[in-house]
């Protein structure tokens, strides 16, 4: 059997360039701010969190526009129900319920197909070509999880781009850790198969229950 | 051979936190060995998938609409209290239950012809005493008793009330004309 584990296997915590953390002092303290009506502070958390909700607002809907739009709703979700955050759970977590669930509620206004945004920076480091297949691969990928499920859609994005552990998720999605696994198992071999690769013939464990 | 790992512990010895029983399964067969490679398949094909990064300057823009969208939230004038309306709309449900008996003896009104302008506004100010032609009807009709025989009544349900069923129709007529411009 092979060495890796889903912890290696997920992505590291995407470095971003410029971005300054809020240690989570301050954190706690915009949050209160927050709630004794301080509009301003709030700025501070939606720095902090706005490219993780960006993100995984964009894995949701595959383009700019409507993770854009989602993410604010996100922010300003989270800002009037701010008052009701107890600390029962780190802000993370409180928020990214709150986020997928604008991923869910979301529907996609009749517009064309956007077209993806395109990277920033060009990488010159790679081959062109290597560039090309490797995007494309990405874009592949990135649309076949869209076509999944809701839950299992949710449930694989925040596992495996987002590092939550199981417990984490089965709040955010007000499931049961078994639950987690096991929309993360059937959304990987779902992805397998959209992506065109067949999997095995299914064992006993894959069949069922 | 033991009984093949279910999906949740598949996921678990994927990311090395499963039983030594589990392991031990695994070890030996061919057919969940496959899945786990499978599912570590799926994991690299996702890793390699990253969202595409917005400009720098997007994310300034993003935290202005932000703030925008809470300063417009907070400008926008709050829905009134229900203690504040509520009593207005017992009042007026008060009123139409003291008029709704009166309305079934009054003739059906004709259509209205379409208004030669769509333009309707939505509230205007009431009339000045002096303006007000409904003001004029009744004191009219009340004074020469020429058309109406009011009896002695104290309020205008009674009043309604109390009317004959020709003089109640003879009102509704000398409203309709009187508001509408024309003649009885």
């Amino acid at each position: 059997m092979g060495s890796t584990t889903l912890a290696s296997a997920l992505p590291p915590a995407p470095a971003v360039a410029g971005r300054e953390p809020v240690p989570r002092a301050d954190e706690r303290e915009a949050i209160r701010a927050c709630q004794r009506g301080e509009r301003e502070a709030f700025d501070r958390l939606v720095e902090r969190y706005q490219r993780d909700v960006y993100r995984l607002c964009y894995r949701y809907v595959n383009n700019h526009e409507d993770a854009s739009d989602i993410a604010q709703e996100a922010f300003i979700r989270a800002y009037k129900a701010i008052g009701r955050f107890r600390g029962d759970s780190a802000f993370s977590t409180w928020l990214y319920r709150i986020a997928v669930n604008a991923c869910l509620n979301f529907r996609a206004a009749r517009r064309p197909p956007a077209d993806e945004l395109p990277e920033a920076l060009p990488d010159h480091g790679t081959p062109a070509l290597e560039r090309l297949v490797r995007d494309e691969r990405a874009r592949r990928v990135r649309q076949a999880v869209t076509t999944l499920p809701e839950r299992q859609r949710a449930t694989l994005i925040l596992k495996v781009y987002h590092d939550l552990s199981h417990d984490e998720v089965a709040r955010i999605l007000g499931s049961t850790v078994g639950t987690v696994k096991a929309n993360l198992f059937h959304a990987l071999a779902n992805l397998r198969k959209r992506l065109g690769t067949a999997p095995p013939a299914a064992s006993a464990a894959g069949a069922g229950k | 051979m033991s009984g093949h790992p279910p999906a949740e512990e598949l996921i678990d010895i994927a990311a090395g936190h499963a039983a030594a029983d589990a392991l031990r399964h695994v070890a030996e067969c061919s057919a969940c060995r496959e899945q786990i490679d499978d599912l570590r398949a799926s994991l690299e094909s996702l890793r390699e998938a990253d969202v595409p990064e917005p400009p720098p300057l997007y994310w300034p823009a993003f935290r202005r609409q932000v703030a925008r969208r809470l300063e417009e939230d907070a400008r926008r004038p709050r829905r009134r209290a229900s203690w504040l309306w509520l009593p207005a709309l017992a009042g007026a449900a008060v009123l139409a239950l003291a008029v709704a008996p009166h309305l079934g003896r009054l003739p059906p009104p004709p259509p209205a012809p379409a208004p030669a302008e769509a333009f309707v506004p939505a509230w205007t100010p009431l009339p000045e005493p002096a303006d007000d032609t409904g003001l004029a009807v009744l004191s009219a009709l009340a004074s020469t008793g020429g058309m109406l025989s009011l009896p002695e009544c104290e309020g205008l349900d009674e009043c309604l009330a109390g009317l004959p069923e020709d003089d109640a129709r003879g009102l509704a007529q000398a409203f309709r004309a009187e508001l509408q411009g024309g003649d009885l």
